[in-house]
């Protein structure tokens, strides 16, 4: 049965549509007067859903096998590209996968809906033969050094190693060079049936569109497809239990450095996102001091949102990555004891919603803002409402909750034979 | 959009791209200085200072304090480098008033400009006019570690050396980070120097994107008022930001290493200009290695699994067209060899399919047609195109990219001269 919702957000006066089609799928439209439209198409299914149970039976799968299989859904059984359909039409077409999730996107000023049939009907035919996978492992290969090679790479993923040990979240979303070696056809026919179903699969569409058009397209390409059980596994983590530092070499000019701290899979993303900005934000003491005593530059923070895995993230530059980690650890155990500062939870509530209508600017961020909605079970329409209602109670029990030493960890990227000298 | 473009005098130019579609708006302040080793690294120095404080927000916290509290309204300053000239940019991005919550009288605009008004005309100096020297020992500091850095990203790294070699001995060569040396050297009367030329003499772009209300245009109005006060009555220096370019007697091959995994190859070439209209030079480059339906892509990559990126982009400033890719160096030969066999193969009419150049014209429409729609996209588009004397207007690109024929793709194939080989290789097995 087809459930159509109109969604919206009086804050700043913005609403879409949201369908539960028939088949399963998760349907948003969002209508805006842009020249440019576009278009996501996505599943719930990434890097970290490495083990899987269909119908009771368990498979395990090489690490990498869900960025393969994007790689591969371009590839027709008539040996056509998917490239090449969406350029007849103008598009420009690409895809992507993470932890968490596969999208599948493209953005065009003409053709809207033959492109999104184009769209459509690629990500619902796989083609994957012997000789087009063993193919793919020559680019992908290259692609995989390309990323070893670059420092910020290796910074990230050892730290999310400190932090999460051997979870599917610590490998590299491509896989390595040895566990992409692994990967047959049949192994990627099991990934794509397994989440590749249209109950876990959202449709995000931005621009100048009618929604009737878009949903005779789903309907003719969709059509009612069949749903089954599909169980992921997520092994469990303990919080409170970071490995603390981690340390590599490269062929670079000053060290880096990265502090992760673990966050409960239950706590709110909005208050997250506000506790991270009211306390590490550029506007704040903890930040311009370490620049102003000349310890960071190109100083980063966010949140990796993942389905099993939240880390705050600190990324720098510093000649003293280690005394900057004992100025965090020192820095959240005061906010832990004495709360946030009122003007600063002010300052990163208005942070925040400047950047929730940032993304409104463009069809390309409401599409994609609306997909992160889907997989973190949100709808981005409300997001403005629901940073609005944070309170400085939130921040602050949430600072009391998570800011422990004992989920916290560092990563460094030291050049060659520094790490000596950071001991001083 | 449609640009209004206003001609204020003092060599200082007024445009706005008029839209209310969006939520933000834009404010960029460009000025045009000479291209040399020196204004480099004193551009890059004052580019940091003035974000270090001003007369009234005396430290980086203040001015952050500041812009965080006109909703995260954020103003980065920037020293670009042109072919032959460098661009000190002060852009503004900020919320547009309309969506300021009830209750919140800030005039967003207005805050804004007083900021950028407080670091042109009172930085952070002493009685004396002398610049905080910590502050200037600190960001020296970080620029010549940005310097240091640039051998951390291997793409960015070869593209700098590939650069340099192709480019010896003009402006072109020069690093935009600057050089040890001029850095160092740098003094607070240099920064001086420069802030004063730059103001009294460089020839200043004023750009507003967005919601252009009778208010905005007032504030802009005074803005601009402003920035003609402080010329002084001084005469605009003419800057040029393209040089002339000669064609290469000799092909260059460089062949350098690295500590990586991965080796990157780039391959320059000259495009003479005289044979075909520019639009045929773009079409050329779509079909050429613009696009993941390109020659490069589907044979390099996709045939013959060479690598994961093989790509092509053409200058139409410096009639220069790039080829990158990142491969296992044994296997550069092989993708040389393809590269010249495509390019020999478009040299002809026949070998180009009417779908091949339709789906090329529809992609370049469509990425002209994108940039319509996006404010900072347009914005930079159209600063960067002005300022490298190119035509702004998108919709001539359209209909000029629509008229190309396969002739004259062909045409522009066959005035394709290489003039460089550059390899960066890594640590693989050759």
């Amino acid at each position: 049965m087809r459930q159509k919702q109109i969604i919206s957000s009086p804050l700043i006066g913005e609403e879409m549509i949201k369908i539960t089609h028939e088949s399963g799928l998760t349907v948003y439209i969002s209508k805006k007067d842009f020249g440019m439209s576009y278009a996501v198409f996505g599943t719930r299914y990434g890097s970290i859903e490495n083990t899987f149970t269909v119908d009771g039976e368990r498979t395990e799968v090489p690490h990498g096998i869900a960025h393969f299989l994007e790689h591969k859904m371009f590839e027709s059984e008539d040996g056509s590209d998917g490239f090449e359909k969406f350029g007849k039409y103008g598009a420009d077409a690409n895809a992507y996968t993470s932890f968490d999730r596969t999208a599948y996107i493209f953005s065009c000023t003409e053709n809207f809906y033959e492109s999104l049939e184009v769209l459509l009907r690629m990500v619902t035919t796989p083609h994957f033969t012997e000789k087009n996978v063993e193919k793919e492992k020559g680019i992908i290969r290259q692609e995989i050094k390309m990323c070893e090679d670059r420092t910020s790479y290796r910074r990230y993923y050892n730290l999310l190693k400190a932090l999460y040990g051997n979870l599917p979240i610590a490998i590299p979303v491509a896989g390595t060079v040895e566990s992409i070696g692994k990967i047959t056809p049949e192994l990627l026919y099991k990934c794509y049936n397994a989440f590749y179903r249209m109950s876990n699969m959202a449709l995000c569409v931005c621009g100048n569109l009618d929604e009737d058009s878009v949903m005779e397209i789903v309907d003719r390409v969709i059509g009612n497809r069949s749903v089954g059980t599909v169980l992921p596994e997520y092994p469990a983590d303990d919080l409170e239990a970071a490995s603390g530092f981690i340390s590599d070499e490269m062929d670079i000019s000053k060290p880096i450095g990265a502090i992760g701290l673990k966050i409960p899979l239950n706590v709110k993303n909005e208050v997250l996102d506000i506790l991270c900005n009211a306390v590490f934000g550029e506007s704040e003491e903890f930040y311009s001091s370490l620049y102003e005593k000349r310890m960071v530059n190109h100083y980063d923070i966010g949140c990796d949102c993942v389905r099993n895995a939240k880390t705050m993230i600190i990324e720098f530059d510093s000649d003293s990555p280690k005394k900057v980690y004992e100025g965090f650890l020192k820095h959240i155990e005061k906010i832990r004891i004495d709360g946030v500062d009122v003007e600063a939870f002010e300052r990163a509530k208005k942070t925040e919603y400047a950047e929730t209508l940032r993304k409104y600017d463009s069809s390309i961020s409401v599409a994609e803002a609306v997909f992160d909605g889907f997989i973190d079970g949100n709808d981005f329409i409300g997001l403005a409402e629901r940073y609005s209602a944070v309170t400085a109670d939130d921040v602050n029990q949430l600072a009391k909750q998570i800011f422990k030493k004992e989920s916290t960890a560092l990563s460094v990227v030291c050049p060659k034979g520094y790490i000596e000298a950071e001991k001083d | 959009m449609k640009v209004e473009k206003m001609n204020c005098g003092d060599g200082i130019e007024f445009s706005v791209l008029r839209t209310d579609k969006f939520k933000n708006d834009i404010l960029v302040v460009n000025f045009l200085m000479p291209k040399t080793e020196k204004n480099i690294a004193v551009g890059n120095l004052l580019s940091k200072m003035f974000l270090r404080g001003t007369e009234k927000h005396s430290t980086n916290l203040g001015i952050n304090r500041v812009l965080a509290g006109l909703y995260d309204a954020s103003v980065s300053v920037a020293h670009i480098a042109l072919p032959d000239a460098m661009c000190f940019r002060l852009s503004c991005n900020f919320v547009d008033d309309r969506f300021i919550p009830d209750g919140d009288r800030t005039s967003v605009l207005s805050g804004v400009i007083s900021m950028i008004k407080e670091m042109l005309e009172f930085p952070l100096t002493d009685e004396n006019g002398n610049w905080k020297e910590e502050y200037i020992q600190s960001e020296k500091s970080n620029l010549l570690d940005e310097l240091r850095a640039q051998k951390n990203n291997k793409d960015s790294f070869a593209l700098r050396r590939f650069s340099e070699i192709w480019h010896e001995g003009m402006s072109m060569a020069l690093n935009s980070g600057g050089t040890e040396d001029s850095i160092t050297e740098v003094t607070s009367a240099d920064l001086n120097g420069y802030l004063g030329e730059m103001k009294k003499t460089a020839p200043a772009d004023v750009v507003f994107a967005g919601n252009y209300t009778a208010f905005k245009e007032e504030k802009c109005l005074e803005f601009i008022k402003f920035l003609s006060g402080l010329r002084s009555g001084c005469k605009t220096n003419y800057i040029n930001a393209v040089p002339e370019i000669a064609a290469a007697e000799k092909l260059k091959e460089v062949r350098e290493k690295t500590d990586a995994k991965q080796s990157r190859m780039l391959l320059g070439y000259r495009i003479d200009k005289s044979g075909a209209s520019r639009y045929a030079r773009s079409v050329f480059c779509e079909i050429f290695g613009g696009s993941p339906t390109s020659r490069l892509f589907t044979n390099v990559r996709e045939r013959l699994s060479l690598c994961y990126y093989c790509s092509a982009t053409y200058s139409e400033s410096t009639g220069e067209l790039t080829v990158r890719s990142g491969l296992d160096a044994e296997n550069r030969d092989l993708a040389a060899d393809e590269i010249a066999r495509q390019l020999k193969l478009l040299a002809d009419a026949e070998n180009i399919s009417s779908g091949e150049l339709e789906a090329a014209k529809k992609g370049l429409v469509n990425m002209y047609k994108s940039i319509n729609d996006n404010v900072y996209a347009y914005s930079s588009w159209y600063l960067s195109s002005k300022l490298c004397g190119l035509d702004t207007d998108i919709d001539n690109y359209v209909s000029g990219v629509c008229e190309v024929t396969a002739e004259q793709v062909a045409v522009v194939a066959s005035a394709v001269k290489q003039e460089i080989s550059y390899i960066l290789v890594g640590n693989v097995k050759e």
